[in-house]
């Protein structure tokens, strides 16, 4: 009898598993290490232009327009930085590496055309009498650029590039603070002026790099929108994260109780912004020890295990393996909790003389405080998210970002309504919320790690 | 499932017989294929529905076969037919069905080391001859004619029938009743639930521990994802008197579900024997990532990786399963009956029912011969190492040798197996016998049957091959390996039988050197040529013939309809 070939097992075995998420490490995580270059140098900007500059107006309304085009391109390019992470990742490991500067160029010419378009029709439509055309101009071509900065600085660290990133943004921030206040009496045009020189120096500092590590044939290619290699929920993962991390931030900007009116549409809330923007400084700590724990230790012992299981280990060994990858997350996570709240403690008891160091008025201290302990917890749940794209559990991780998303607007909303005793709490207990709920869920992903690698 | 090929069946309306069909008929061409066809074609009266089982659809172009008017129904179900699932949810999955299950794999294996014989028999399956000098042709292990007397002894060594049926029917039920009710259900929790992982993980750890559990993983799930194709399938198929299955594996499978959940009854017939058949083609498989290690030792398959034997345990799960439901259970000759019976049949419904020929095709062709007998050898088959041609080649020299001017034919496809079809070509250049031995390709056998002198079969595995009945009723001897039941076509099977004379000879196993002394004796001595040809074809007419087989398939399909009202 014509028997009936095996095919099958072809059919069935997956594609092996993918060690790439190290790559993932993670687009939101580098932005917070040239976030913090950002927010140093606006700061900068801001307490110079302050003692020296004669127009103290038009710099609250360059750091409230920088701060809204910090958020508006964050959320926006979200939509493409994860998408694009794990399809230079998947590259990458593929050892295809000729595929990257073509998709680059295409995910760019994406990006400037819709932020582009976004940012034209926003500027002519919300902008009435939001000052002359060159200020329009500067607004739509710092929103791009912002837009394809993220999306390069998220190839970098998929490349392992931290250190480069970091260095370029170092100088595009030099750049930028020299050249804002060189223009200072240009009013909030000029600085914002100076702000778009040094971010399109950084762009295109960044391009060339690209471009010098990756040669190519091809020019154009939107191989990264192909249904079979691209994982759409990433886009709205990058996208809900963003937008979850801001959502306060806007709901305060957006209530006239708690915000002045700029220019158009950009406000900016005195009692909210500068507590929170300095709390960002304090995550320095836990993400150096995120890095560090999670890129060496856990690292290694995911690659371990996943090895083990493509190599065809024995069920005893792939449980030995298991546990240590299990305890390496939990040594990480532990230490990110030790040292920001290390952190934090000490914040929550110098928190005055912190305020007194950026001359903030100490009736903030309230709020810094608990802005302090939110923060803190984003970091943690930066971590778990990390964890949790390594594993590959993305829709995990999209429905906790939009678990995230949901809890600090209702609770910010909450927060505005109780009264200003419990502003920064919408934030800080959302956060937590989030982050708590993450860390019970990779729990039980671990303890059933082998049945969901497996089974899945 | 693919449909829109063929007749269907409305709903509510009923079939007589439905043939359940494992790659063969009607989209591969085959000689099951053709007996299947001449089964319907000869039982005009029975309305056969005909589910058939492939690999994959990509492999099944085009019917093969004009289907006749009383095919009422063609369905087509394959393997590789898994469900993609949008959204895998975690499941804990069903603790009743996984229950059933384990105590349903503990039966198949326990049962399982009764069907093997003790390790003292020299190795266990008498088809391996571990111990026993194996002779390897061309990478089979030959599998000699000890096979009956290890049959015989199995017999009278271990314990049989109901008992062990009993048990097997019980443990069965449940799970077969899970199945047919819910097959999908039970597919996604074998494929995702925690209860099934703990199940393979159990069965890993009590018995493959050593080996990569990712091979293991892979390996439990490529053989179980078919049956729940096949327990979809079983929902699907029309309402039928009779349920006829042409082997056992996942056809056979998908017979024993529809016999259980719908109580109607189940035909077996097996041409080959089906877990004997896979076991050769599990051996050679390179898909099998396995270590041979000669020191293993299990149930007396040594030197048989682990996941070959697992696989090959597989498949005799699933013939004991089809056994247990199946009556009556029909073979060709009496060595593979006792296979069967050595297999977990219940001896009492097992029968011998040959197959015949259409001797009117055939018989105008010993008019067509010229006077005296031709110096022509014919291997008609495929060119592929069952048949082992390369004994066909060696048995010319010998000839040649002999009777200088003999020629050997080799008439059949080479497409199957190039690789090997080279080497043949090669071994004919190689011993110098271009010009002796040709290769004629595929070719209609009325056409070759009136030129050749002798009908000569090396093969190394054959069930009953209708080659050596077609030869006989064309008026040509035959000189064949002891395989299958060949001896008995040629020797004559019962005492009237043999008292017609031999038609021919029979030789060892890959023995150039006897198929050829035996073939230039029949050649050379013109009166024990002649007597051979008379006895083939009185052989053939007397018991071989398409009217007495239909006959016996009739009354077959009779006591099966009668016994459902």
């Amino acid at each position: 009898m014509a028997g009936i070939g095996f095919e099958l097992r072809q059919h069935l075995q997956k594609e092996s598993y993918t060690d790439l998420f190290r790559a993932y490490l993670v687009a939101g995580v580098v932005g917070s290490g040239p976030w913090l270059i950002s927010i140093c140098s606006l700061l900068l900007i801001n307490f110079w232009g302050h003692s020296h500059s004669r127009d103290p107006e038009a710099i609250t309304q360059f750091s409230a327009t920088v701060t809204h085009l910090m958020a508006t391109s964050l959320v926006v390019s979200g939509l493409v930085q994860l998408l694009f992470t794990r399809y230079v990742a998947d590259r990458i490991f593929q050892k295809n590496a000729d595929a990257i500067v073509p998709n680059l160029f295409g995910v760019l010419l994406l990006t400037v055309i819709g932020t582009g378009t976004l940012g034209s029709m926003v500027s002519l439509l919300l902008f009435p009498e939001g000052g002359h055309l060159a200020f329009r101009a500067l607004l739509v071509t710092g929103f791009v650029l912002l837009c394809n900065t993220w999306v390069l600085t998220v190839l970098f660290s998929g490349m392992k590039a931290y250190r480069t990133v970091v260095v370029i943004f170092l100088g595009g921030y030099a750049v930028t603070v020299a050249a804002s206040l060189a223009l200072a009496a240009y009013g909030a045009g000029g600085y914002l002026a100076g702000f778009c020189l040094g971010h399109g120096l950084m762009f295109f500092c960044m391009l060339v790099m690209v471009l010098r590590q990756y040669p190519s044939q091809r020019f154009i290619a939107f191989d990264f929108l192909d249904k079979k290699r691209v994982f759409p929920e990433l886009a709205i993962t990058g996208c809900l994260f963003n937008a979850a991390v801001w959502a306060d931030k806007f709901i305060f900007w957006w209530n006239p109780v708690t915000s002045e009116s700029l220019i158009g549409p950009i406000r900016y809330s005195v009692v909210y912004d500068i507590p929170i923007f300095v709390a960002y400084l304090s995550i320095i700590p836990g993400m150096a020890v995120f890095f560090v724990r999670i890129e060496t230790d856990f690292a290694e012992s995911y690659d371990l295990y996943y090895t083990a299981v493509r190599q065809g280990e024995t069920l005893n060994e792939l449980r030995r393996l298991r546990n240590g990858l299990v305890e390496a997350a939990r040594a990480g996570i532990y230490d990110i909790f030790r040292i920001q709240g290390l952190a934090v403690a000490v914040l929550l008891l110098i928190g005055s003389k912190v305020l007194n160091l950026f001359r903030i008025p100490p009736f903030y201290l309230y709020l810094f405080r608990i802005d302090v302990v939110g923060v803190g917890f984003q970091v943690v749940l930066l971590g778990l998210f990390t964890i949790l794209f390594y594993l590959d559990y993305r829709k995990l991780v999209l429905y906790m970002c939009a678990f995230f998303l949901v809890a600090n607007v209702v609770l910010s909303l909450v927060s505005l309504q109780l009264g200003p005793r419990f502003y920064g709490f919408g934030f800080a207990v959302a956060v937590a919320l989030t982050s708590v709920l993450t860390l019970g869920l990779l729990s039980r992903k671990l303890d059933r790690l082998d049945y969901e690698t497996f089974m899945r | 499932m693919k449909t829109g090929r063929g007749p269907k069946l409305r709903p509510g309306e009923v079939a007589d017989v439905t043939l359940l069909l494992e790659g063969t008929y009607p989209f591969v061409s085959g000689g099951v294929s053709s007996w299947v066809h001449q089964i319907i074609r000869g039982l005009p009266e029975i309305r056969f529905s005909l589910v058939f089982i492939g690999g994959s659809p990509d492999k099944t172009e085009k019917l093969r076969y004009e289907l006749p008017p009383n095919v009422v129904h063609l369905e087509e179900h394959y393997l590789s037919d898994v469900p993609k699932e949008q959204r895998v949810v975690a499941r804990r999955g069903d603790e009743a069905f996984h229950q059933h299950a384990r105590a349903l794999h503990d039966m198949l294996a326990s049962v399982g080391t009764v069907a093997t014989p003790p390790a003292s028999w020299s190795g266990g399956w008498p088809s391996m001859g571990q111990q026993r000098a194996p002779r390897r042709v061309s990478g089979f292990v030959a599998s000699g004619s000890t096979f009956e007397s290890l049959a015989q002894a199995s017999r009278e060594v271990l314990p049989q029938g109901p008992a062990r049926g009993g048990a097997l029917a019980e443990a069965l039920t449940p799970v077969v009743s899970a199945m047919t009710k819910n097959p999908h259900g039970c597919e996604r929790d074998f494929l995702f639930s925690e209860r099934s992982w703990e199940m393979i993980t159990e069965r890993y750890e009590s018995g493959a521990r050593e080996h990569s559990f990712l091979e293991y993983f892979w390996c439990v799930r490529s053989m179980h994802t078919p049956l729940f194709v096949m327990a979809r399938a079983a929902e699907s198929i029309p309402p039928s008197r009779a349920f006829h299955v042409i082997s056992t594996g996942f056809a056979g499978f998908l017979g024993m579900l529809l016999n259980r959940a719908r109580n109607v009854p189940l035909i077996l017939t097996e041409h080959g024997i089906y877990t004997k058949e896979r076991r050769i083609e599990l051996l050679q498989a390179s898909w099998i990532k396995d270590e041979d290690l000669p020191g293993e030792s299990f149930g007396g398959m040594s030197g048989i990786g682990h996941f070959r034997q697992m696989w090959i345990r597989f498949f005799e799960a699933l013939g004991t399963m089809t056994y247990a439901a199946a009556n009556p259970i029909i073979s060709l000759y009496e060595g593979n009956r006792a296979r069967q019976v050595q297999d977990g049949a219940d001896r009492s419904r097992t029968r011998v029912l040959v197959n015949g020929i259409d001797i009117a095709r055939f018989a105008p062709l010993r008019a067509k011969r010229t006077q005296g007998v031709p110096r022509v050898l014919g291997l008609i088959g495929r060119v592929v190492p069952i048949k082992d041609i390369k004994t066909f080649i060696r048995t010319m020299r010998v000839v040649a040798q002999e009777l200088p001017g003999t020629e050997g034919w080799i008439v059949g496809p080479e497409e199957e197996d190039p690789n090997y079809a080279a080497e043949c070509h090669d071994l004919v250049k190689g011993l110098g016998l271009t010009g002796v031995v040709k290769f004629l390709g595929f070719q209609k056998v009325e056409d070759i049957l009136p030129k050749l002198g002798l009908n000569v079969l090396t093969s190394i595995s054959e069930a009953q091959p209708l080659v050596v009945l077609e030869a006989f009723a064309a008026g040509v001897p035959c000189v064949s390996s002891d395989v299958g039941c060949c001896r008995e076509l040629i020797e004559g099977a019962s005492e009237q039988d043999r008292a017609i004379g031999t038609a021919g000879s029979i030789v060892k196993i890959a023995d150039p050197e006897a198929t050829g002394r035996a073939a230039v004796e029949l050649l050379k001595d013109e009166r024990a040529w002649y007597a051979a040809q008379k006895a083939g074809i009185t052989r053939v007419e007397r018991y071989y013939t398409q009217a007495q087989m239909i006959d016996r398939y009739r009354a077959v399909y009779q006591g099966a309809l009668g016994s459902n009202g």
